[in-house]
């Protein structure tokens, strides 16, 4: 019985350690000069210098954590992203970012995308680290 | 009398000679690219042009044939319409882009005015298309003349590309080009970011369509004689074709009650739709005994017999409240003014306002 309880401790443990090892992974593989670099394709139409107006899109400082469509009220966003109920975590940025027209039929947003899953995660980390 | 009789045939025929001599040692009136040809291109830039397009055949039809290799294009809704604006030029064509369909969100920065001159130098149609200033407030702006009248050109954007009308064949088509130079794309520098961009466009406009090619790459600072990254277009580059809409006013023609409502005899049959796009356009039709039913106008390339053989053709159909069931259906050439379909007691019409 003694066995079976030290078992599951060292189960748990190791899940534990697993789940810190990944979590660490995903930081140390946050390519933030990546992120910068790919991030040019956006800074035509967003900026996320703080104060900055809206361009074609709206400023993207702090978005990461926000719901969809709420970060600037004096943009007038998409009814389809208004209406999605999105919160703008890595899950829903990566969806997005991945293809926009497709991941939200209806959306203004008229970039092409990135297809490599490295260069969304590198933007999303330079979305975070920009608050 | 007489004499006048004999001098006046003489008068005629030397005329006629000497606009036999123009005639026959003037350049012929279609040379390529000449002045006439030139003019010709304009009237019909301006005919065809003006009015609503929407791509939602093309999205079907490679929903249900098979995508492109970039995938399936968008919905996407465009409308053109002729302005008298002459602060900004004798010929000019206001044109705004909805993402999704007719209902659809104005997409920011694509509120243009199109400037449409003759260049006899380059021998081209130059179309000069300019961002407007105030963007969503002069949504829809052709409809009041106040506002047109106080449109201006966003001096941040553009101004340094033009499209270069030239005929080919059936079409007229439109390449992107820097203004005073003959590059086939247009360079330009971002007045948010200043970072340089290239934009590849190439547009053909024939009386019933419009294809839309228009490819945004970013130049990388590192290599500058390399075309840059495409962020805005399509890797494929494939057209976004869009077919004209044109509206409908559908009506239910039943002997008994339709559309919830009895009909007296020699009444106006009831309106079901009005305005109803035949690129998809849907309302409601509700029978007695079916509540809730929907019908579909459409026009599009649609597949016959042959897997070969696509033919413009006009459809409506009467569908079941999921709009998943084809109860009628009813097809006709795509030109045609009025469709209808019968379903039970029921005839549904569409017909083209008079």
């Amino acid at each position: 019985m003694r066995t079976a309880k030290m078992k599951a401790v060292v189960a748990a443990l190791g899940v534990l350690v697993a789940t810190h090892a990944s979590a660490a992974e995903t930081t140390a593989s946050c390519d933030r000069e990546l992120g910068a670099k790919v991030f040019e394709l956006c800074s035509t139409c967003h900026s996320l210098k703080p104060g900055d107006a809206a361009r074609e899109g709206p400023n993207l400082r702090g978005v990461l954590g926000r719901a969809a469509a709420s970060s600037d009220a004096q943009y007038r966003y998409s009814p389809v992203l208004q209406a999605s109920g999105w919160t703008w975590d890595e899950a829903t940025l990566d969806r997005f970012l991945a293809n926009p027209r497709r991941a939200l039929p209806g959306t203004t947003m008229t970039f092409i995308g990135l297809k490599l899953a490295n260069e969304r995660q590198a933007v999303i980390c330079h979305l975070r680290g920009a608050r | 009398m007489k004499s006048r009789m004999t001098v006046v045939p003489v008068k005629q025929l030397s005329a006629a000679l000497a606009l036999l001599l123009v005639t026959l040692t003037a350049p012929a009136a279609h040379a390529t690219n000449s002045g006439p040809e030139l003019q010709g291109v304009l009237r019909d830039l301006l005919a065809w042009w003006p009015g609503e397009y929407d791509t939602q055949p093309q999205v079907q039809l490679e929903r249900s044939l098979g995508a492109p290799p970039d995938g399936e294009h968008d919905r996407q809704y465009r409308e053109f319409t002729r302005v008298d604006v002459p602060h900004l030029g004798q010929n000019v064509i206001y044109g705004e882009v909805r993402s999704g369909g007719p209902d659809g969100a104005l997409i920011k920065g694509q509120q243009v005015m199109y400037i449409i001159t003759i260049d006899s130098v380059r021998q081209v149609v130059n179309v000069t298309g300019r961002r407007i200033k105030g963007g969503p407030e002069f949504e829809r702006v052709y409809r009041d003349p106040e506002k047109l009248r106080r449109v201006e050109l966003d001096p941040a954007y553009g101004g340094n590309c033009d499209f270069r009308f030239r005929r080919y064949g059936p079409v007229l088509r439109g390449v992107l080009a820097n203004s005073g130079g003959d590059n086939r794309a247009c360079t330009m520098v971002s007045r948010n970011s200043g970072q340089t961009m290239t934009w590849d466009a190439d547009w053909m406009i024939g009386p019933d369509e419009l294809w839309v090619f228009d490819n945004g790459y970013l130049l990388d600072p590192a290599r500058p004689t390399q075309p840059g990254r495409l962020f805005s277009g399509r890797e494929d580059m494939t057209h976004e074709r869009l077919y004209r809409i044109r509206r409908f006013s559908c009506r239910s023609e039943a002997p008994g009650p339709a559309a919830g409502t009895a009909r007296a005899a020699g009444s106006a049959a009831p309106v079901l739709g009005d305005r109803v796009s035949d690129r998809g356009g849907e309302f409601v039709v509700s029978l007695p005994t079916q509540p809730g039913l929907r019908a579909r106008l459409q026009r599009a390339p649609l597949p016959t017999g042959s897997p070969a053989v696509l033919e413009d053709a006009l459809s409506l159909e009467l569908l079941a409240a999921d709009g998943a069931r084809v109860l009628a259906a009813t097809r006709e050439p795509g030109t045609a003014r009025s469709i209808a379909v019968d379903f039970q007691q029921t005839r549904l019409r569409c017909e083209l306002p008079r």
